[in-house]
């Protein structure tokens, strides 16, 4: 009974009916045309009004917009400037004069730009070689301050050599195994060796084979140690690191273009000679620059600058008493509390007025006093 | 003659493309499924101005329902079940109003669309034939009928439109085949 309409079914479902010829002659109508364009123009205008949503919200950003983006350059600027002001006033002021030997008569002029100190403005404890005159030019605190600190050494100087009778030891030295043999007071080029020696020290190259030969070394020097002359060999190939660290922020200052690469001392005096006639101040700095990494090198003959003209990068003297900070630190955090405490009180000796640093783990009364 | 409507693989992508606001893709795909549509419609209802009224609603319902629209199935297969949804509402609120004003509460009593006089003598004897015996179906062969005829719609989509199972659908179908028949062997006899 079930298997005929089946078998219809079938056919039919395979499109082989009558019925479907039949259905096909009712005609393949359509909506009318009037209902096709209500409905395409709902279509249309339902995707019109999102877009004019989507619009809307666009609109209502970029009204916002103009503030946002000026809140978002208040928060970056401020804490930039902010940041910008503080690493100002942490630099110590810095003005440059050069103290011209020839006219040492005149007032010395003070010079317009920024970055390097007069050699004669130093502390005692930075103080250039001995033929440098003292000429104070610079007027400001800075000045002052270092000028107070220089008499105050100098006097200190005199006190202890009376007492003592001779000559005082290497105060800047660490090393027990280094001979207390006569030598000049420490000076600002002493004080950036020692900074390169300390570098060599922590990179473990102190004895390093492949380092050049040192530079000349001056007579008081050679009469010292071995050690000395080794540890300025390494420095040598050291100091070249030191300085290209140092290019980029003085670069600006100096215009010396790429001091970052090393120069054989020779070369570097020849290229401060071609460099004088056309600018004075930056054979000065280079000059300066040139004895902070050769502090004993005779200054050949027809040189046009002496050593009294160079003038000397203020930023290296506060790096090397800054890094003897951190060593002393390095001694307390270490445990080496006696050590740190009379590395402080020779660090006070060399820096009396020296203000420590919020960082520092010692006060000033921490300081032992020095045996001597 | 079977007139299965097509999937083009595209009808999903096109919803899809209207959707982000491509108006264009509507009118693609009003274009390619307004006919079949409107036919099932207009034949399931009995009543041009009635199928009409359904027919727009249907579309409206499907401009509305854009954003959500998924392409989990034949895009044919979900304007179907709205056309489906949207002829059961309609036939609810005319069935009530009409049902009322005639006493009786059967929704079956507009089951018999009159395809009117003019209407009848614009067709050929089979033609006119056929359209009284589907006029004379229950609705729901009827709408089997006008859904494999139109929609091209398999036993388990022509189920899952109208909300019922693959065996139902194939019984409803083999009563309005016979019918149908019946009204065409009439038809032939007569011509004979």
């Amino acid at each position: 009974m079930t298997d005929k309409p089946d078998k219809s079914l079938e056919e039919y479902l395979d499109g082989g009916s009558s019925v479907s010829r039949g259905y096909a002659e009712l005609g393949r109508t359509g909506p009318p045309a009037a209902l096709d364009r209500t409905i395409l123009s709902a279509a249309r205008e339902a995707v019109a009004r999102e877009e004019d949503a989507t619009v809307i919200r666009v609109r209502r950003w970029r009204k916002w917009s103009v503030s946002a983006a000026l809140a978002a350059t208040v928060v970056v600027a401020v804490p930039l400037v902010v940041r910008v002001v503080d690493l100002r006033i942490d630099e110590p002021p810095e003005r440059y004069a050069t103290a011209d030997t020839r006219d040492a008569g005149a007032p010395a002029e003070v010079q317009p730009d920024a970055g390097l100190v007069d050699a004669t403005q130093l502390p005692a404890g930075f103080a250039p070689p001995p033929e440098s005159p003292a000429a104070v030019t610079a007027p400001d605190e800075f000045a002052k301050r270092l000028a107070a600190q220089e008499m105050r050494a100098d006097e200190d100087a005199r006190l202890r050599a009376e007492s003592v009778g001779e000559a005082e030891p290497d105060a800047a030295t660490t090393r027990p195994m280094r001979p207390a043999s006569v030598k000049p007071e420490p000076n600002a080029a002493a004080e950036a060796q020692r900074l390169a020696r300390r570098e060599l020290s922590d990179a473990g190259e102190l004895s390093d084979p492949a380092a050049p030969a040192a530079p000349a070394l001056a007579d008081a020097d050679m009469a010292t140690d071995l050690f000395e002359f080794t540890d300025k060999a390494a420095m040598n190939a050291r100091v070249a690191r030191v300085v290209a660290d140092d290019t980029a922020s003085e670069q600006a200052v100096s215009g010396a273009g790429a001091r970052g690469d090393y120069l054989a001392p020779q070369r570097f005096l020849e290229r401060i000679s071609g460099l004088y006639p056309d600018d004075p101040l930056a054979a000065k700095r280079e000059l300066g620059e040139f004895l902070l990494m050769y502090p004993d090198a005779d200054l050949p003959e027809g040189f046009p600058l002496a050593r009294a003209d160079a003038v000397y990068p203020q930023r290296r003297i506060v790096q090397a008493a800054d890094a003897w900070l951190r060593d002393i630190a390095g001694l307390a955090y270490e445990g080496r509390i006696d050590a740190a405490r009379q590395q402080l009180a020779r660090f006070f000796e060399r820096y009396p007025d020296y203000e420590l640093p919020g960082w520092f783990p010692l006060t000033p009364d921490d300081a032992a006093p020095i045996e001597r | 003659m079977l007139s299965p409507m097509r999937e083009p693989d595209d009808d999903r992508e096109l919803m899809l493309r209207y959707a982000k606001g491509d108006a264009l893709a509507f009118e693609q795909l009003y274009n390619r499924h307004k006919g079949p549509l409107f036919r099932y419609l207009a034949r399931h209802t009995g009543n041009g101005a009635n199928a009409e009224d359904v027919f727009q609603e249907t579309w409206i319902k499907v401009i509305r329902a854009r954003e959500r629209y998924r392409p989990v199935a034949k895009f044919s297969t979900w304007l179907y079940q709205i056309a489906h949804n949207c002829f059961i509402d309609y036939v609810r609120r005319q069935g009530r109003n009409a049902l009322e004003a005639a006493g009786t509460t059967e929704p079956d009593a507009l089951d018999a669309p009159n395809p009117g006089p003019g209407r009848a003598a614009e067709l050929s004897e089979t033609a006119a034939k056929i359209a009284a015996a589907l006029a004379a179906l229950p609705g729901e062969q009827r709408e089997a009928f006008l859904l494999r005829e139109e929609g091209g719609f398999s036993l388990q989509e022509i189920g899952s439109i109208t909300g019922v199972g693959r065996e139902t659908v194939k019984s409803r179908l083999r009563y309005a085949l016979g019918r149908l028949r019946v009204a065409l062997e009439d038809a032939d006899d007569r011509q004979a």
